[in-house]
C-alpha cells in the first residue's frame, strides 16, 4: 500500500498526474480498438505483439523507476513500428515471386481457377431466386423460370414443381410448406446457402447468382490427392507446382491464376548473375552515385559562393537578395519539377528557345543527365545557401583574423581555414543530402521519368535505382513486388554502406581539426 | 462472408452459384417494408467520374433489394488499390474500371467470374462482351465505350480527309504550325500510335478468330508492324508525328488554331467546346491502298470482387441493375461516353454529332487486348514509336521491340 502510494506520487504535480492518466487511458483504448480486427481477423501473432507493446508501455509509465526507459519508449516503439518493420517486410518479399498473377494464397487460386470452370448450360434454363425453409427445416431454393412463369423448389434432392405466389417482377413470396426468408435473413444466412447444391442432372446443377440463377455445371475440381484440378469438360489436369506457385499441365501450359510462394533468394541471384538485369544495374548504379554526388557538390559550391558573397561585410541589399534566392526553395518542389520538365521540350521548350539551341534533352543520354543536375542544382542550391550562411556567421573570427596577421590571402584563408571548419559542421548534412538525393525520386520520375530509354531498354538514361525499382514494382508492365522488395533492399545497403563509411570519415577529420 | 468460406463452397458443392447466391429472394414482397431498415451493406469503388453518378443511382439499387450501397471514391489509385485491398481478403463488393484490367484481375483471382445469359449478351455490342472476356469467361459487365477519332477544325479544314495522305496535305494547306497533333511524349504512346499500326496491317497478338489473342504469337515485328514502323519514322521525318506532342501540348495547340487536326479521345471535347470552335469528329483516315485505322476500344464495366463480402447482391447489381437503360444513360451523360447497351447507345447519340463522330471512328475498333501479356507491350511499342519518329530505323525499332516483348512475355 505504501509502496503503491509513493508510486503515484511519482508524478510531481496534479497535472502531470492527470496527463498521465489520461495519455495511459489513451493507449488503452487504441490498443482495445486495434485489438478488435485482430480478433476478428485471427491474427494472433498481431495480438500477442500488440499486447507486449501495451504491456510494455503500462509498465514503464505507471511505476517511478527507468527514468531513462520513459524518454526512450515512444521513439522506440516508432522506430520499430515504421522503420523496423517496413524493412523487414521488405525483406520477407524479397525471397517471394510476390507481383503479377501471384498476388493471394493457393487456396484463394484453386478457389479462383475452379470458379473459372462454372458454365452455363447451352440453351439451359434461367430462374428469378428466392429462398426459404421447407416444412421439415430444409434449405430450399424457390425458382420461377423466366421463360414460362413456373415455379420450382429446389432441395439437394433436385427440383419439384409447385405452387407459389409471385409478385409482379415474377418472383416467388410465398408457397404452400415453405417459409420465405425475407432479405434481412438472407443477408444473414448467406453462409448456410453455400452448402445447398441443387442438382438438375448428372452434371448439372442450379448455380445461382445476385438474385437469378441458371442451370450450368462446374467443370472443375480439386483433387488433395494428387495436388491437382481436373477440368472434366476439356480433360486438362493442371498439377500444383509448389515451387513457383502455379498450376501446370504435362504440356507446360500455367493456369490463369497463381500463387503467393516463397522463392528464397532467386530475387537475388537474378540480380546478381543475369546479365540483362546486372548490366543495367551496375550502368545505374554508377550514374545514381554520380548524379548524388554531383547534386550535392553543385549545390553546395553555388550555394556557398552565394553565401560568400552575401557575407561580406559592407554588401548592400543582402536582405533583398536572400529572400529572392530562397524563392526556388520556397516554391512546392512537384510544381517546379513539372515547370522544368516542359522547358525543356525540345521544340516549344522555353530553355531550347531562349538559346537558340535544338537539343533534345529528353533523348540524347548526356543532355538528360545534364538536364536533371541542373533542374536539381536550381531547386537544392537556396537549402545549402541557408546552411553555408548560417555556418559561416558561426565562424570564430580569431582563426581568420590570425590567417590575415600571418599573411594569408584571400584563397589561402579560404582554402586552409574556411572550408575546413564549415566542413566540419556542414559534412553531416552533405551526407545527408547525397543520401536524400541518392535516392531523389521525386527528381527523376517528374522530370524525365527516367528518360531517354530506347526500344528494348529496361533502363533509362536517367534512372536512378529508385525509379528503377518503382517500375519493377508499379510501372506500366507487369508488377513484379518481390524483384523490386530485392533492389530496395541492396539500395538499403548500399546508403547505409556509405553514410557509414562517410561518417567515419568525418569524424576523423574532427579529430583532426578540433 | 470470408473468402476461405466462399472456397469450400464452391468446391465441395460445386455450386459456385449457390455460394454466391445465398441469399437472395424477396426483392418482390418486402421492397416497401425494407427501406428504412438496409439489411446489408454493398460496397462499391469508382473513380472520380463515375462516383457522383453512381451515388445517385444506387438509391433505386437500394429501395429495390434493401440493402445499403455505399459508392467510395477512389482518385487516380483505384486500379492498385483494389489489387492491394482485394488480396488482403478486404475491399469493395464491386469495382468499376477499364477492361483492360481484366487479366491482371482475373489472373491475380481477385475477381468473379459473371455468367450473362444469351438475352443478355445480346443487348451487348459483341466486342464489349469479347473485351471483358478472359479464358473463356466473362469477369466484368460493359456500361460504357470508348475510342479515339480525328477531331477537326472546320474553320481550317473543312472537308474529313478520306486518307491519312490526305490529312497531311490538308494539315499543311491550313497554314497552321502543326500538319496535326497527336499525344506520342518522349517514350511514345503505343494506344495512339495503334490505328496508324494497324492501317499498316499490323497486329499485336494473333486472334485465333474467336476473341482469343495468343500471347506467343506477337506481331509487332510482322511485315505489316514493320511497314508500320517505318510509316512512323517516315512521318516523324516529315514532322507530321513529333515526341514533343505531349499531354502538355496537344490539347492546346489545337484549341489553339496551331494545328487543324488532333487524334485524341472524348475527353479532349471539353477543352474544344471550351474554345467555342467549329469542329467535327471523324474516323481516323487510314493510308492510301491499306487497311482501315482502327484504334483500340476501351470498355468501362463493372467487376464483382472475389472476395465480395456481399457477392449475392454484387452479382444481383452487375448482372440485372447496370444493364438497364437509365444507368447507362446517366453515366453516359457523366463520362460523355458512349452506353455499351446498343438501345442506351442509340438512345443517346441521337442527336450527339459528336458521339456520332467517336462511334463512327470506332466502328472497326478492336477490345484493346486485355491479356497479362498486354501489360509488356505498351512501354517497348511505345518507345520503339518514338525512336522511329526520332529518327532510327524503323524496321530495327519494330524487332527489338518485339524482341523485348517476347521476352517479357517469355519471363512472367
Amino acid at each position: 500500500m505504501l509502496e503503491q502510494r509513493s508510486r503515484t506520487a511519482g508524478s510531481a504535480t496534479a497535472a502531470g498526474l492527470i496527463i498521465k492518466i489520461s495519455v495511459l487511458a489513451l493507449v488503452a483504448g487504441l490498443a482495445v480498438w486495434a485489438a478488435l480486427p485482430l480478433i476478428a481477423a485471427g491474427a494472433w501473432w498481431g495480438l500477442a505483439l500488440e499486447a507486449a507493446a501495451c504491456g510494455i508501455v503500462f509498465y514503464v509509465y505507471v511505476q517511478r523507476r527507468n527514468i531513462p526507459l520513459k524518454y526512450l519508449i515512444p521513439g522506440t516503439l516508432l522506430l520499430i513500428a515504421f522503420q523496423i518493420l517496413p524493412v523487414a517486410m521488405t525483406i520477407g518479399t524479397s525471397f517471394s515471386n510476390y507481383g503479377d498473377g501471384h498476388r493471394v494464397d493457393k487456396d484463394a487460386a484453386t478457389e479462383a481457377i475452379i470458379a473459372a470452370g462454372v458454365q452455363q448450360t447451352p440453351g439451359g434454363k434461367t430462374y428469378l431466386v428466392a429462398v426459404g425453409d421447407s416444412a421439415a427445416g430444409d434449405l430450399t431454393l424457390l425458382l420461377t423460370d423466366t421463360a414460362d412463369g413456373s415455379t420450382w423448389a429446389g432441395d439437394a434432392e433436385g427440383l419439384t414443381e409447385i405452387d407459389a405466389e409471385i409478385d409482379a417482377t415474377g418472383r416467388i413470396t410465398a408457397a404452400d410448406g415453405y417459409t420465405v426468408w425475407g432479405l434481412e435473413e438472407l443477408n444473414e444466412r448467406q453462409d448456410e446457402l453455400a452448402t445447398l447444391a441443387v442438382p438438375t442432372g448428372e452434371e448439372s446443377g442450379i448455380k445461382v447468382q445476385g438474385l437469378s440463377a441458371f442451370e450450368g455445371t462446374s467443370t472443375r475440381s480439386y483433387d488433395e490427392g494428387c495436388d491437382c484440378i481436373t477440368d472434366t469438360a476439356t480433360g486438362l489436369v493442371w498439377t500444383a507446382d509448389n515451387e513457383n506457385g502455379t498450376f501446370v499441365t504435362e504440356d507446360g501450359e500455367v493456369a490463369l491464376v497463381g500463387w503467393r510462394v516463397n522463392i528464397g533468394v532467386d530475387n537475388y541471384t537474378a540480380i546478381l548473375t543475369d546479365p540483362d538485369i546486372r548490366g543495367p544495374f551496375l550502368g545505374i548504379f554508377t550514374w545514381n552515385l554520380a548524379f548524388a554526388a554531383g547534386s550535392v557538390l553543385f549545390t553546395f559550391a553555388i550555394g556557398l559562393g552565394t553565401a560568400m558573397a552575401l557575407n561580406k561585410p559592407g554588401m548592400r541589399g543582402t536582405r533583398f537578395y536572400r529572400t529572392f534566392m530562397i524563392l526556388p526553395y520556397a516554391m512546392p518542389s512537384f510544381a517546379m519539377l513539372l515547370v522544368w520538365a516542359q522547358m525543356f521540350n525540345r521544340d516549344y521548350g522555353l530553355i531550347n528557345d531562349l538559346f537558340g539551341l535544338s537539343v533534345n534533352w529528353y533523348g540524347n543520354d548526356w543532355a538528360a543527365k545534364a538536364m536533371v543536375l541542373i533542374a536539381n542544382t536550381w531547386l537544392g542550391w537556396p537549402y545549402m545557401f541557408l546552411i553555408c550562411l548560417g555556418a559561416l556567421q558561426a565562424l570564430p573570427s580569431d582563426s581568420l583574423e590570425a590567417a590575415k596577421i600571418d599573411g594569408a590571402t584571400g584563397v589561402t584563408a579560404f582554402r586552409k581555414i574556411t572550408l575546413p571548419l564549415l566542413l566540419i559542421a556542414l559534412t553531416p548534412l552533405l551526407i545527408s543530402s547525397f543520401a536524400f538525393n541518392f535516392n531523389n525520386f521525386n527528381a527523376i520520375e517528374l522530370l524525365s521519368g527516367g528518360a531517354p530509354f530506347r526500344a528494348g531498354d529496361a533502363v533509362g538514361g536517367t534512372d536512378l535505382l529508385i525509379t528503377y525499382a518503382f517500375r519493377q514494382a508499379f510501372g506500366s508492365s507487369t508488377s513484379d513486388y518481390g524483384f523490386a522488395s530485392a533492389i530496395s533492399v541492396f539500395i538499403f545497403l548500399i546508403v547505409a554502406t556509405i553514410s557509414a563509411v562517410m561518417f567515419r570519415t568525418t569524424r576523423n577529420q574532427e579529430d583532426v581539426y578540433s | 462472408m470470408r473468402r476461405r468460406t466462399l472456397g469450400t463452397a464452391a468446391v465441395s458443392a460445386a455450386a459456385l452459384g449457390s455460394l454466391a447466391a445465398c441469399g437472395s429472394d424477396d426483392s418482390g414482397s418486402d421492397s416497401d417494408s425494407e427501406e428504412q431498415s438496409f439489411s446489408g451493406e454493398l460496397v462499391i469503388w469508382a473513380d472520380e467520374t463515375r462516383t457522383p453518378v453512381l451515388k445517385e443511382f444506387v438509391a433505386d439499387f437500394e429501395a429495390q433489394v434493401g440493402v445499403k450501397v455505399t459508392v467510395e471514391e477512389h482518385v487516380e489509385t483505384l486500379r492498385e488499390d483494389f489489387l492491394t485491398a482485394a488480396q488482403q481478403g478486404q475491399g469493395p463488393d464491386i469495382v468499376v474500371g477499364a477492361h483492360d484490367w481484366s487479366g491482371q484481375y482475373a489472373s491475380a483471382g481477385l475477381i468473379s467470374p459473371v455468367v450473362l445469359t444469351a438475352d443478355q449478351q445480346a443487348t451487348l455490342g459483341e466486342a464489349s462482351v469479347k473485351a471483358f472476356t478472359v479464358d473463356g469467361n466473362l469477369y466484368g459487365v460493359p456500361y460504357a465505350l470508348e475510342n479515339i477519332g480525328l477531331i477537326r477544325n472546320t474553320d481550317l479544314a473543312p472537308d474529313a480527309p478520306a486518307t491519312f495522305e490526305e490529312l497531311v496535305q490538308a494539315g499543311k494547306d491550313a497554314g497552321t504550325d502543326e500538319i496535326l497533333t497527336m499525344e506520342v511524349s518522349v517514350d511514345g504512346n503505343a494506344y495512339n500510335a495503334y490505328p496508324l499500326f494497324a492501317s499498316m496491317g499490323g497486329y499485336l497478338f494473333k486472334d485465333d478468330g474467336a476473341g482469343n489473342l495468343d500471347p506467343n504469337d506477337v506481331g509487332v515485328d510482322s511485315p505489316g508492324g514493320i511497314a508500320a514502323f517505318e510509316k512512323f519514322a517516315e512521318l516523324g521525318a516529315e514532322g507530321v508525328l513529333k515526341t514533343t506532342f505531349d499531354a502538355s501540348n496537344t490539347i492546346p495547340f489545337f484549341v489553339d488554331g496551331k494545328t487543324a487536326f488532333m487524334i485524341s479521345g472524348p475527353w479532349a471535347l471539353t477543352d474544344v467546346q471550351g474554345a467555342e470552335m467549329n469542329y467535327e469528329v471523324t474516323a481516323i483516315p487510314g493510308f492510301e491502298g491499306e487497311g482501315p485505322a482502327s484504334p483500340f476500344l476501351g470498355v468501362q464495366g463493372f467487376y464483382v470482387s472475389a472476395t465480395a463480402k456481399n457477392a449475392l447482391f454484387a452479382q444481383e447489381f452487375v448482372t440485372n441493375y447496370v444493364l438497364t437503360e437509365d444507368l447507362q444513360l446517366q453515366l453516359a451523360e457523366a463520362g460523355g461516353r458512349l452506353p455499351a447497351l446498343t438501345t442506351a447507345a442509340e438512345a443517346y447519340s441521337a442527336d450527339n454529332p459528336d458521339v456520332q463522330g467517336f462511334a463512327a471512328a470506332g466502328e472497326d475498333a478492336v477490345p484493346m487486348p486485355n491479356i497479362s501479356a498486354m501489360d509488356s507491350v505498351w512501354e517497348p511499342f511505345g518507345r520503339a514509336e518514338a525512336d522511329a519518329i526520332d529518327g532510327a530505323d524503323g524496321a530495327e525499332a519494330a524487332t527489338t521491340a518485339a524482341d523485348t516483348i517476347r521476352d517479357a512475355i517469355a519471363a512472367s
